[in-house]
């Protein structure tokens, strides 16, 4: 997925314009509140903390409190699979009266 | 833990017999002190160890302030690094602590075992299509050597215990050796579960010798902490790192 990073190399799914693009599969599967909360050091970049301690690419860490992050996306992922199973069941029951229809033709 | 230090100038007479020996250790150039109640005190004398890479403060403890119940908090502050302990003082003998910025998960062939609960291999791929490199965790004796000799292969070096990073900033590691071609696993991670590399909580790709480190701030909580190689299809890789460490 193509992700953008701002100048502090935090990610964003939308570019306002001026952020960097990335292509990365780190976050697949990720929600955008999950996404959001990351900071993604590319290969070759540098990022330096505000105490100073410098963080060379490729480096991907929690920019935020990561229990909430990890929160999130377990929610997520919960809702993206009650969709799902309900998504099922409305294939199955439309299959199931498509063949009711074609045994009674 | 036992201290050998080299005593720097004469005694001064500012111990006495009646009185406790504090003797706390801390990175050169700290300030340290020692707190008990309302009472702070500072050291008597300082001290080199033998190795010269500690300070060690002294502090005289009063037979008066001699408590089982309560201890004394040391402390010990580098800019805006601090570590601290507890000693509970009963009686007048000599008393040690160890203060460290750094908690370390490897250290020149020390497997660090009563925190890291050891090093060993963790399989994260399908082990019917990848079969195991080699892990040789004291490498000469210094070096926790991970290597692959072929293609399709993996190989791990992972905590066996999972390690609480919450007060922590900042985990290093320091790699030694670095042989790898291609684009497959060679990560250092933060995850949930010793055999997984899906949904870290955290990485940083190794791509030379050096030091690498990974921002852990904003996590708080135990993770297990590995080295991940895979050799895909590119053939033979090796990493090798001679220390790990957390750091305030």
């Amino acid at each position: 997925m193509k992700i953008y990073l701002d100048s502090d190399f935090r990610c964003h799914l939308e570019d306002d314009g001026t952020m960097k693009a990335v292509e990365t599969d780190v976050f697949d599967g990720k929600c955008k509140e999950f996404i959001e909360g990351y900071r993604f050091v590319p290969n070759g970049e540098t990022w330096i903390r505000d105490d100073g301690v410098i963080f060379v690419g490729e480096m991907i860490s929690p920019a935020e409190n990561f229990i909430i992050l990890d929160k999130l996306q377990k929610q997520y992922e919960m809702y993206e699979i009650s969709h799902l199973k309900e998504l099922g069941e409305l294939i199955e029951e439309i299959y199931n009266d498509d063949v009711e229809v074609i045994n009674n033709v | 833990m036992s201290l050998t230090f080299n005593m720097v100038g004469g005694g001064g007479g500012k111990l006495k017999d009646t009185d406790a020996v504090l003797v706390v250790a801390a990175p050169t150039g700290s300030t340290v002190t020692a707190t008990k109640g309302g009472t702070t005190l500072t050291p008597t004398m300082w001290v080199k160890a033998a190795d010269n890479t500690l300070d060690c403060a002294i502090f005289s403890i009063p037979a008066s302030q001699f408590d089982s119940t309560t201890p004394w908090t040391v402390t010990a502050t580098l800019g805006t690094q601090t570590a601290s302990d507890t000693v509970l003082i009963t009686t007048n003998k000599e008393y040690e602590a160890e203060l460290s910025y750094s908690l370390y998960l490897y250290d020149n062939g020390d497997l660090r075992t009563a925190v890291t609960g050891g090093w060993s291999y963790a399989a994260f791929l399908n082990t019917s299509n990848y079969s195991a490199g080699t892990l040789n965790t004291a490498y000469n004796g210094t070096t926790c050597y991970l290597s692959a000799s072929g293609t399709t292969k993996q190989i791990s070096a992972v905590t066996g215990n999972k390690i609480d990073v919450t007060n922590y900033n900042t985990l290093y590691i320091e790699v030694s050796d670095y042989i790898f071609a291609g684009s497959g696993y060679r990560h250092l991670y933060l995850v949930s579960s010793r055999g997984s590399v899906s949904s870290p909580a955290a990485q940083v790709q190794i791509d030379s010798t050096g030091t690498f480190s990974i921002d852990v701030s904003s996590i708080t909580g135990s993770y297990y902490i590995g080295l991940y190689l895979n050799s895909g299809s590119a053939g033979s890789c090796a990493i090798g790192f001679t220390k790990m460490y957390l750091v305030r």
